[in-house]
C-alpha cells in the first residue's frame, strides 16, 4: 500500500538504488581488479582464467534484441521468484520447466568450473546442476553469498530449458504476473548477459534463462 | 551408414566399476589386465604429483596414478577397500589407484551420454560420456585420455 502511494520522483531514485544495489551485489569489486587490467592490450587468456575474469564475445552467439525484450516477454508474463543469497532473483515461468526439492544425489563430474555441481538423474535424461550463487557472484562476493544460504544447502533446483539445466536457488518465493513495462530492461549486454533486466517493483533480477544457458554450453565469462 | 550407427548404439561394452571420492566410475573391461590390494609402492622423485610411484608386478615395473589427484580431487588416505587397478592405456602397463573396485558391468552404448558441455573442456577430456543405471549415473573413463600425449611419454620415461 505505501509502495503506491509514493511519487514518481521517489521511483526514479528508487531505480537507481536496485542498479546500485545489484551493482554491489554482482560486480566484481575494483579494489581487488587493478584499472590497468581493463585497459591493457588483450592478451590469450586460459578458459579456466577466463572464467573468473573477462567476458569472451563469442561471434557466433545470437544478438539479443535491440530493445532488451526477450520474445518471451512481449506481452504480459508470469515470473518465479526466489532467493540465492542475498539476491532476489525472477525465472520467468515460460522457461521454467521443473521444480525440484533439493536432495537427490548429484553425481560430481570431475575437471568441471566450481560453479557446475554435477548432473542428477532423471527421468529420461540428465540435468547439469549449476551453483547458481557461484555463478551469478563474483568471487570476491561468494562469502556474502554463502552467509546467507542454509546449512542444509540450497532449497531447490529449478529446471529449465526443457531440464538440460538446473538452477539451485536457496529459498522460492511467490509466482507474480508481470507486463513488459514493469521490468527496465537491459539494452546493452556487454557484462552480465544473463540478467535481462530488473523488476522494479519487486527488487529483483530477472534471468534470461536461454542467454545463461547459452554462455554456460558455450564456456563463456559468466561471472563478469 | 544408419545401419553402422545403430550397430554402435546397440553395442554392449562390459565395464569394470571403481569408486572415487563417492562416484561410480567405469572403464573399459578389454583394457583392465589385473586387480590388486595396494601394497608398498615407491615413490619416484621429481615425478608429477599424481604419480604415487611405482611397483614391482612379477618382474615388471608398473607406474601408479592417483585417480583422485589426476581428476582435481583432494588426497586422500588409502582404506582396506582401495584398489590398483593395472591396465593397458597408451601401450604402456599403468595402475590407477581408486578409492574401490565394485564389478563388470553391462552399459549399451547407446546409453552412454556425452557429458553437457561445460567451462574448461580440455580438464573433462577423459570423460566419455555418463551412463544411468539402476537410478545411478555412471561416469565412463577414457582410459587413453586419462593423460595427455605428453604425460603418457613422460610416464614411460619413469
Amino acid at each position: 500500500m505505501a509502495r503506491q502511494s509514493e511519487s514518481k520522483t521517489t521511483l526514479l531514485a528508487q531505480d537507481q538504488a536496485l542498479d546500485a544495489y545489484l551493482d554491489a551485489l554482482l560486480q566484481v569489486s575494483t579494489e581487488q581488479v587493478p584499472q590497468e587490467a581493463e585497459m591493457a592490450a588483450p592478451e590469450v587468456i586460459a578458459p579456466s582464467r577466463a572464467l573468473a575474469l573477462v567476458p569472451v564475445p563469442k561471434p557466433e552467439s545470437k544478438p539479443e534484441p535491440e530493445d532488451g525484450v526477450p520474445e518471451w516477454a512481449r506481452e504480459k508474463f508470469q515470473c518465479l521468484l526466489f532467493h540465492v543469497g542475498p539476491l532476489k532473483l525472477a525465472v520467468p515461468l515460460a522457461k521454467l520447466t521443473r521444480i525440484q526439492p533439493w536432495g537427490e544425489h548429484i553425481t560430481a563430474t570431475p575437471g568441471r568450473p566450481d560453479w557446475f555441481l554435477g548432473l542428477l538423474a532423471r527421468d529420461g535424461g540428465k540435468t547439469g546442476v549449476i551453483d547458481t550463487a557461484r555463478l551469478v557472484f563474483p568471487r570476491d562476493r561468494r562469502s556474502q553469498a554463502a552467509k546467507s544460504e542454509p546449512e542444509s544447502g540450497p532449497g531447490h533446483i529449478l529446471l529449465v530449458e526443457g531440464g538440460r539445466w538446473g538452477l539451485t536457488c536457496d529459498s522460492l518465493g511467490d509466482v507474480i504476473e508481470l507486463q513488459p513495462e514493469a521490468v527496465r530492461w537491459r539494452t546493452q549486454r556487454t557484462a552480465r548477459r544473463w540478467l535481462a533486466g530488473t523488476v522494479l517493483d519487486q527488487m529483483c533480477a530477472l534471468l534470461d534463462v536461454e542467454v545463461l544457458a547459452r554462455m554456460v554450453a558455450e564456456d563463456e565469462s559468466v561471472l563478469a | 551408414m544408419a545401419d553402422d550407427k545403430q550397430k554402435i548404439q546397440n553395442e554392449v561394452l562390459q565395464c569394470v566399476t571403481f569408486e572415487l571420492n563417492g562416484e561410480v566410475y567405469a572403464l573399459d573391461v578389454m583394457r583392465v589386465q589385473e586387480v590388486l590390494r595396494v601394497g608398498e609402492i615407491s615413490p619416484v622423485p621429481g615425478a608429477p604429483d599424481y604419480v604415487l610411484g611405482i611397483i614391482n608386478l612379477r618382474g615388471k615395473v608398473v607406474t601408479v596414478i592417483d585417480a583422485r589427484l589426476r581428476l582435481g580431487m583432494s588426497y586422500s588416505e588409502n582404506t582396506d577397500l582401495s584398489r590398483i587397478i593395472v591396465l593397458e592405456a597408451a601401450g604402456q602397463d599403468v595402475g590407477i589407484l581408486v578409492d574401490g573396485v565394485a564389478e563388470v558391468v553391462q552399459i549399451p552404448r547407446g546409453d552412454i551420454d556425452p557429458s553437457p558441455s561445460v567451462g574448461n573442456e580440455e580438464a573433462a577430456r577423459y570423460i566419455e560420456g555418463v551412463a544411468s543405471r539402476d537410478k545411478e549415473l555412471v561416469i565412463v573413463v577414457d582410459v587413453d585420455k586419462l593423460l595427455s600425449e605428453e604425460e603418457w611419454a613422460e610416464l614411460a620415461a619413469i
